[in-house]
């Protein structure tokens, strides 16, 4: 594991402490196959980012009310939320608050998109 | 007041809990409040109608801690831009709405909601996003003090 990652990781995995309802609502606890999961995730995407030479930032680490892991990253008006369930990894980027000209979503499972959505992020 | 409909000039609330990573409140006080704040398991998110509580944020957020936020009826109903592509020719538009729900121990309580219903994560993480632009320009009300 890369060291820069250390406490998104510690926060990773407190959220296997969270309880059912744990937003105040009906959200599912977070699964601990999306914690493990989202761990191997973020280790990669943390190499992938390094190898392109470009600044790291920590994410927001919280969960989606249906139990999965959310990362978020704001840079100025971008905005990139990755929601990593068991094995799968799906991205939303938006840059203003318009649903269709101004937000993006798909598959966040192979290098060269997340590579793409990085340099997009720091751009 | 309708106990049946929801006016355009209603104030909602979604509590938003803290120590969960779903608001960050910056140095020169405004937020970042994040789209999972918003999330809902069944894809209808639960808020309160203020004037069903006594425009008091705290019967919201009850003994927790965390900020409450408040979006405006109109605003939601606004929302005309969510779209779905259910094939290359086809696109789905949503209209996005308010109902009451009133539960036996929540008289305030309603729900946002698109219409035809969302089944595709992907446009309700989209609607999440919005809500979430909305509630960091409108106001919110800070509860994270004990």
């Amino acid at each position: 594991m890369h060291k820069e990652i250390l406490r998104t990781l510690a926060e990773l995995y407190n959220l296997s402490t969270w309880p059912e309802g744990w937003n105040g609502y009906d959200a599912r606890a977070p699964e601990l196959e999306a914690i493990q999961y989202a761990a191997w995730w973020i280790n990669v995407f943390y190499g992938e980012v390094a190898d392109l030479h470009l600044d790291w930032s920590e994410p927001n680490v919280t969960a989606s009310a249906e139990g999965e892991v959310a990362f978020e990253w704001r840079h100025g008006t971008k905005n990139l939320t990755i929601y990593i369930g068991n094995q799968s990894t799906e991205y939303l980027k938006d840059w203003g608050a318009d649903i269709n000209t101004e937000m993006e979503d798909g598959y966040a499972d192979s290098p060269n998109i997340r590579r793409s959505l990085w340099k997009w992020l720091v751009s | 007041m309708s106990d049946d409909f929801v006016d355009d000039g209603e104030i909602l609330y979604r509590r938003i809990a803290a120590s969960r990573n779903l608001y960050k409140i910056k140095d020169d006080g405004t937020i970042e409040i994040y789209s999972t704040a918003f999330g809902d398991r069944d894809f209808k998110i639960s808020v309160d109608r203020a004037q069903k509580c006594d425009d008091n944020p705290r019967y919201t957020m009850g003994n927790e801690l965390g900020i409450v936020a408040c979006l405006v009826v109109e605003q939601i109903r606004n929302i005309d831009d969510l779209t779905r592509n259910e094939t290359k020719d086809d696109l789905q538009l949503f209209k996005i709405d308010v109902k009451p729900v009133p539960l036996s121990h929540n008289l305030a309580h309603a729900e946002i909601y698109a219409i035809p219903g969302i089944e595709k994560r992907s446009a309700f993480h989209r609607l999440c996003r919005r809500l979430a632009r909305l509630a960091e320009m409108g106001q919110w009300i800070d509860l994270s003090q004990s």
